[in-house]
């Protein structure tokens, strides 16, 4: 039973002031510092038009290091087409200048750009998992339409979306709530209305030459679904492509399991590429990849096959965008170690093809400006004067001029409280720490030495979960005893510690990996008890891949004796998807 | 101590057990070299499974078993005949069209070949010469920064007796509009076109942008119109039931 938060007696005479996270959303961004080669460089290949770059650019580097910062900083701030004139005369400046220009620029064509993040965990059955050939596919398709659409431009992809329907039939999820979800942003498909019209049984149009596959497909009878015929549909949504009735025909004659599964990436980039020669689409669109090592996590030692089965997808899709050669199709991807895409026999990517750069850490200079910045955010001269400063960069650092930026921004971070509620902050006995590790830890115990007793066993309790809503928080709230009502909710989820998880939803969280960790590795006791609610909670929703990753967080044998049973089970039953969600914990959990 | 060297010889047993699923599960989607690697990881797990361990006897069954599943696998994936003839037409499922932008550049799809090359091929026949050699246009003198002609037969596979021939000629303005004029022209025998034979121009959305029919003695017919960089049309050469498309992008 957890005590009810302890009130602090103030030191400061002002009242509380909000401040925002420095290591989250728009703060983070703001105070973004430095990567101005990295700046100017994606500029050419957004901007650069008589000599353009076509190849994947591959930002490798530590982690924390400020890959994923970059890449965010890139998407939300860089993503920018200029006039070719101002283009020559911008190429010919310093990095800096450069991107003081693209940041501050009032004038300029926004390039479309989406983000699939590998890193994010899968979580129980949800469709959001990025690494998944079907679903982290259709994860990027459904961004990248949303982000077109959202600039008025139209991306067509007949192909691929057909094969779509294919997949999700087979799978039983043809189902007009799938179909909402799949391809909301597609709805001005003549291709997917029609599908929709005839699942919703209500009255519209479908493109001719594809109805009597189609009615194949839903099972419908010909004439019914002739009676939806509007003869030009079907032109304008093929927009004038050399695509043929027998290519769709083909595609459905393909197993779903073995054959059109592993075609995917190449419809999809056959589509795009198609889709992005045409004049009604925009001049760039940028694809960024983040966490690729995430395919992997700690399996790093698998034979060759093993290791290249795991990411093949992607690296098919992006060896067709490759092969396609359109400069329009930008790739960034971001993972720790350079790809080894081009020791892979069956897919073979050379390096030729790679712009491998490395993102180093930050600069001491460079850190000092960025606490120049948050010194700014925060509004208090005298939380960072310059022993403070440089005792921050002294626990931040690494080697000699190299400041780790995520233990940096963690360090400042945790300052956010003390000039929240004027508490005193005594750097004295963070020591001289070596081990980067170690000092994240350091700094995770300084984030949670400001919170109270109830909000730290909520987090001790809350990093069992893969990610949390209200109603989890909630349960574990009442069947661990500590408080957990809308307000305590509401404050807990505004600590930096305490992160969105879009993928999964509105009102989704989860806590920092860094203390899920680290409650991982000590073998947390309150952890344990929540891994055990955890377990019966998913068990009672039929959720049981989510209740066997709880049961190996306790008992590793016998939570994996139930996934050998289950896999089978699945397998048996031909239910390949959930056999991927297994496989993918399998992959987590490193058995 | 005991019971964490028990619990990890238990371990090895799963480890072989896991793997050996896994392998079940890629050699089910035929994707068996990744079958065979699980396979020799169960049977490397499972040979590590001791003596004094309780799981020593199953796993001694399960590495011959394993063995049997992993020798017995295919050595490549069976590829269906659907599978087959996918990833024949795969590599032009992505492909946008004619760029006649490139023509600029001497860069020609196949099919495609200059009218001097073309017209050393068809140095007897007259009418071709002859009617190509008129119709050569320009636009406005000056106006012309370059222009390319190009030839492609049109082969009905039998259908029609009168080969054909559609004659590309694209002018780059310098206002970097082209000016493109297609014609299409009988090659046999048979100086006429066959009646009837349509030449259609549609837009990028499919619908008819210009359309010509041949009438019972037409040496050629044509369409002309202007476009800028990136535009997409197609060509549509039909007759009866019968017809091509040609897909470009300007």
């Amino acid at each position: 039973m957890q005590s009810a938060p302890i009130g602090k007696k103030m030191i400061n005479t002002q009242p509380p002031r909000q401040v925002p996270s420095l290591i989250k959303g728009n703060t983070a961004l703001q105070l973004f510092t430095d990567r101005h080669n990295f700046i100017k460089l994606f500029a050419e290949y957004l901007n650069e038009d008589e000599q353009p770059h076509q190849k994947i650019l591959f930002l490798t580097g530590d982690g924390g290091n400020g890959k994923s910062l970059l890449i965010n900083f890139l998407k939300e701030k860089c993503c920018k087409r200029f006039p070719q004139e101002k283009w020559h005369e911008l190429k010919t400046q310093s990095d800096e200048e450069v991107t003081e220009f693209i940041v501050n620029a009032p004038d300029f064509k926004p390039v479309p750009a989406v983000l699939l993040d590998f890193g994010k965990h899968p979580t129980g059955v949800s469709e959001e998992r990025p690494q998944d050939p079907f679903y982290g596919l259709s994860m990027l398709y459904r961004r990248l339409l949303s982000t077109i659409q959202n600039h008025n431009y139209q991306l067509h992809f007949p192909l691929y979306e057909f094969a779509c329907i294919l997949y999700l039939k087979q799978n039983e999820k043809l189902t007009p709530e799938i179909m909402s979800q799949y391809f909301e942003s597609s709805v001005k498909s003549a291709f997917i209305s029609g599908i929709m019209t005839v699942i919703d049984d209500t009255v519209n149009s479908l493109p001719p030459p594809l109805i009597t596959i189609i009615s194949s497909i839903l099972s419908q009878p010909i004439e019914r679904l002739r009676e939806h015929i509007d003869g030009n549909l079907t032109l304008r949504y093929l927009r004038g492509r050399a695509l043929r009735e027998d290519n769709f025909e083909l595609l459905q004659d393909l197993d779903v399991d073995t054959e059109l599964i592993n075609e995917l990436p190449r419809l999809f980039a056959s589509d795009i590429n198609v889709a992005m020669s045409k004049s009604n689409a925009p001049e760039r669109v940028v694809l960024f990849f983040d966490s690729y090592e995430a395919f992997w996590k700690e399996q790093r030692n698998l034979s060759n096959i093993l290791f290249f089965e795991k990411d093949r997808w992607l690296r098919h899709l992006l060896h067709e965008v490759l092969n396609l050669s359109n400069h329009r199709i930008v790739v960034v991807v971001a993972g720790r170690e350079p790809p080894r895409w081009h020791e892979d026999r069956k897919l073979n990517i050379s390096q030729e093809h790679i712009d491998s750069r490395q993102v180093l850490h930050l600069s001491t200079s460079d850190a000092k400006i960025y606490l120049k910045k948050v010194k700014n955010c925060l509004g208090s001269e005298d939380i960072l004067h310059s022993q403070v400063s440089d005792k921050l960069i002294k626990i931040a650092s690494v080697d000699n001029n190299q400041v780790h930026p995520f233990c940096l921004s963690l360090c400042a971070d945790s300052l956010r409280e003390v000039v929240k509620e004027g508490k005193d902050i005594n750097l004295d006995n963070l020591g001289n720490i070596v081990k980067p590790t170690d000092k994240i830890r350091i700094t995770v115990e300084l984030i949670l030495k400001y919170t109270d007793n109830n909000i730290k066993y909520a987090v001790d309790v809350l990093s069992a979960c893969r990610a949390f809503n209200f109603e989890v928080y909630h349960r574990l709230g009442r069947e661990l005893h500590f408080s957990s009502e809308q307000p305590d909710f509401d404050t807990l989820t505004k600590f930096p510690f305490v992160w969105k998880y879009e993928d999964r939803g509105q009102d989704w969280y989860c806590i920092h990996n860094l203390v899920r960790q680290l409650n991982h590795e000590d073998n947390n006791e309150t952890t344990q008890k929540a891994h055990a609610k955890l377990e019966n909670f998913y068990r009672d929703r039929n959720d049981v891949a989510e209740a066997i990753y709880h049961a190996i967080c306790q008992d590793s044998q016998r939570g994996v004796s139930e996934w050998i049973i289950f896999f089978r089970l699945e397998m048996k039953r031909r239910n390949f998807e959930v056999c991927r969600i297994l496989l993918a914990l399998r992959k987590e959990m490193n058995f | 101590m005991s019971n964490i060297i028990s619990s990890q010889k238990r371990n090895e047993f799963l480890v072989g057990e896991v793997a050996e699923v896994v392998g079940d599960y890629f050699g089910l989607l035929k994707q068996y070299d990744e079958a065979r690697e699980e396979y020799n990881q169960a049977l490397n797990a499972y040979e590590r499974v001791n003596e004094s361990s309780p799981d020593f006897n199953d796993a001694h069954k399960q590495k011959e078993i394993v063995r049997k599943k992993r020798d017995e696998l295919p050595e490549t994936q069976e590829l269906s005949n659907a599978y087959q003839q996918f990833l024949t037409l795969a590599p032009e499922l992505g492909q946008i069209g004619v760029n006649l932008t490139q023509w600029f550049q001497d860069v020609f799809d196949s099919g495609w070949q200059t009218l001097e090359s073309f017209l050393r091929s068809q140095e007897e026949n007259l009418v071709f010469r002859f009617a190509t050699a008129n119709r050569y246009r320009s636009g406005e003198p000056g106006t012309i920064e370059k222009k390319v002609v190009l030839v492609k037969l049109i082969d009905f596979g039998g259908e029609l007796k009168t080969p054909l021939a559609l004659m590309g000629n694209v002018e780059l303005e310098r206002n970097q509009r082209r000016d493109i004029l297609f014609q299409l022209y009988p090659i046999g025998k048979d100086p006429y076109l066959p009646p009837g034979v349509k030449l259609i121009v549609l837009d990028e959305t499919g619908e008819i942008f210009l359309k010509a029919q041949a009438r019972n003695a037409d040496n050629w017919i044509q369409l002309q119109f202007r476009g800028e960089a990136l535009e997409s049309f197609s060509v549509k050469i039909a007759l009866g039931d019968a017809s091509i498309t040609e897909y470009f992008v300007i």
